[in-house]
Parts: C-alpha cells; sequence; structure tokens
C-alpha cells in the first residue's frame, strides 16, 4: 500500500507524505482504497500543474512569439535573434534550472517554425526569405547557452540561499 | 465568495472539505483523528487520497494550518477565515434545512 505514495508528485510527497504514509497504514487495504488513493494522486497532479507552470508556459510562448517575429522580420542581421534567444534562455534558465534543456529547446524552436511557415508563405507574402530551416539549427547555440547559463546562476543563487 | 462555489470556492470538492473544517472547528486534530472524527459524526469514512485532498485544498486556501508539533502526524487547527468560511456555509445549510422541514411539513 505504501507504494501508492509514489503516485503522489515530489512536492505533494514532501509535504504530506509522512502523515499520508501513516494514515495509509492504518487504513484496511482494499480496491475501495487503492482508487481513493488513485484518484487523489491524479488530483494532486493536475492541480500540481495548474499551479504556475501555466504561467511559465504561457510567457515561454510568448517569448517563443518574439523569437519567431524576430527571425521573419530581422533576416539581414542573426544579432537580434541570437540576442532574444540568449536573453530568454537566461531567465528561464534562472528561474527553473532543472528545464533548461526544455526552456532552450522550446525557445529555439520559434526559429525553424517561424521560417518554415515564412517558407510555406513565400508564395503568398513577401517577407524577404528568413533563413532556412536546416540552416537555423545554429540557433541552438545561443538558446542553450542562455538557458544553461541562467541554471548556472539559478542553482548558484539556490546553494547560496540554503 | 459565490455560494454557488461551494465553501471556499471549493465547487464539488466543498462535501469533504466541510466534514474537515467542522471537525477541527473545536480543536486541532492530526488526519487520522479527523478522520475518526468525521466518521463518528457523519458515518462518511473518508478514504486516505479524499482526506488528504481535502486537507490541501484547505491549506492551500488559508482556511485550516498545521499547528507545529514534535509528531510525525501534524495537527491542523483552523484559520480565522476557516472560521468564517465554515460559518457562512453552516448559515446556508441550515436555510436549506429549515425551508426543506417547513416545505415537507406541508406537504
Amino acid at each position: 500500500m505504501r507504494a501508492l505514495l509514489r503516485l503522489y508528485p515530489r512536492r505533494w510527497r514532501a509535504r504530506y507524505g509522512e502523515e499520508f504514509a501513516i494514515i495509509l497504514a492504518a487504513t484496511p487495504p482494499g480496491p475501495g482504497t487503492v482508487l481513493d488513493v488513485v484518484r487523489g494522486a491524479l488530483d494532486a497532479h493536475v492541480r500540481e500543474t495548474r499551479r504556475g507552470p501555466l504561467v511559465r508556459w504561457a510567457l515561454l510562448a510568448l517569448c517563443a512569439v518574439v523569437v519567431g517575429w524576430l527571425n521573419l522580420h530581422t533576416t539581414d542581421d542573426v544579432q537580434p535573434v541570437a540576442a532574444a534567444l540568449l536573453v530568454f534562455g537566461f531567465a528561464f534558465g534562472v528561474h527553473r534550472p532543472a528545464r533548461a534543456w526544455c526552456s532552450g529547446a522550446a525557445l529555439f524552436a520559434a526559429v525553424p517554425v517561424s521560417g518554415a511557415w515564412a517558407d510555406l508563405a513565400a508564395n503568398h507574402l513577401s517577407l524577404g526569405g528568413a533563413a532556412p530551416v536546416l540552416e537555423s539549427v545554429i540557433a541552438l547555440i545561443p538558446a542553450l547557452l542562455g538557458a544553461y547559463t541562467g541554471a548556472a546562476v539559478g542553482w548558484g543563487v539556490r546553494r547560496a540561499r540554503a | 465568495m459565490k455560494q454557488t462555489e461551494g465553501i471556499g470556492g471549493l465547487g464539488r470538492f466543498a462535501e469533504p472539505a466541510v466534514l474537515v473544517l467542522v471537525s477541527v472547528a473545536d480543536q486541532p486534530k492530526h488526519g487520522y483523528a479527523i478522520a475518526a472524527d468525521v466518521e463518528r459524526l457523519s458515518g462518511v469514512r473518508l478514504g486516505p487520497g479524499t482526506l488528504y485532498g481535502a486537507i490541501a485544498r484547505l491549506e492551500e486556501r488559508g482556511l485550516i494550518e498545521p499547528v507545529p508539533s514534535e509528531d510525525r502526524r501534524r495537527p491542523y487547527r483552523l484559520t480565522p477565515p476557516g472560521a468564517e468560511a465554515l460559518r457562512g456555509h453552516l448559515e446556508l445549510l441550515e436555510r436549506v434545512t429549515t425551508a426543506g422541514r417547513r416545505r415537507l411539513a406541508r406537504a
């Protein structure tokens, strides 16, 4: 029965795990208890994802849109796109160091996606031709550099506070 | 708070939450004592998942709070906003109960 505790999010377990384990041990085992705990764990996961990360994902999407827009409108000069990837990557890296890879990749994705969109729309719009999709892989460098520099700073700050 | 959202805006999760609030209204209790008290009071046996779902929600909304304790079983007590929310909910239930009794008597 105690293994069921593992179904709950880590943060929830850190907060309630010990007392929950006591009451779980005192509850008669059975399908009803298992169902109740599974339902509780699902509920805890839903509430966990609702808090904070939604805002973070919305901000990440907004920043990715900015990167995509810069990629389409500053095609003669890669510096604004690189600068945006560095700055946004850094900010998200500081905020959630453990998710640096994810943030960097999401921001980088805006470059090939906007490039592909521009290629597709080239017949209808005169966007001046964004960098070809394959060449945009180079944008991974500033995105991940920013994200991991931010993550290093974020980890450093957390360690200093601890 | 809109009454349609239930106590503390808990909606469909309000029922176990109300039972937990009533249970800790007189004195702090830990999870196991709350479950036993609720069962004695209402005949409802709250499973561990339901009980701690309610406790987590109530604590998140500041309606209950843990009492510092050496014991691994942390007791919870009602906060002033929790007392206010419970009072409002019980008044609503009382109005509904009174109206229900009156209508049944006329039927």
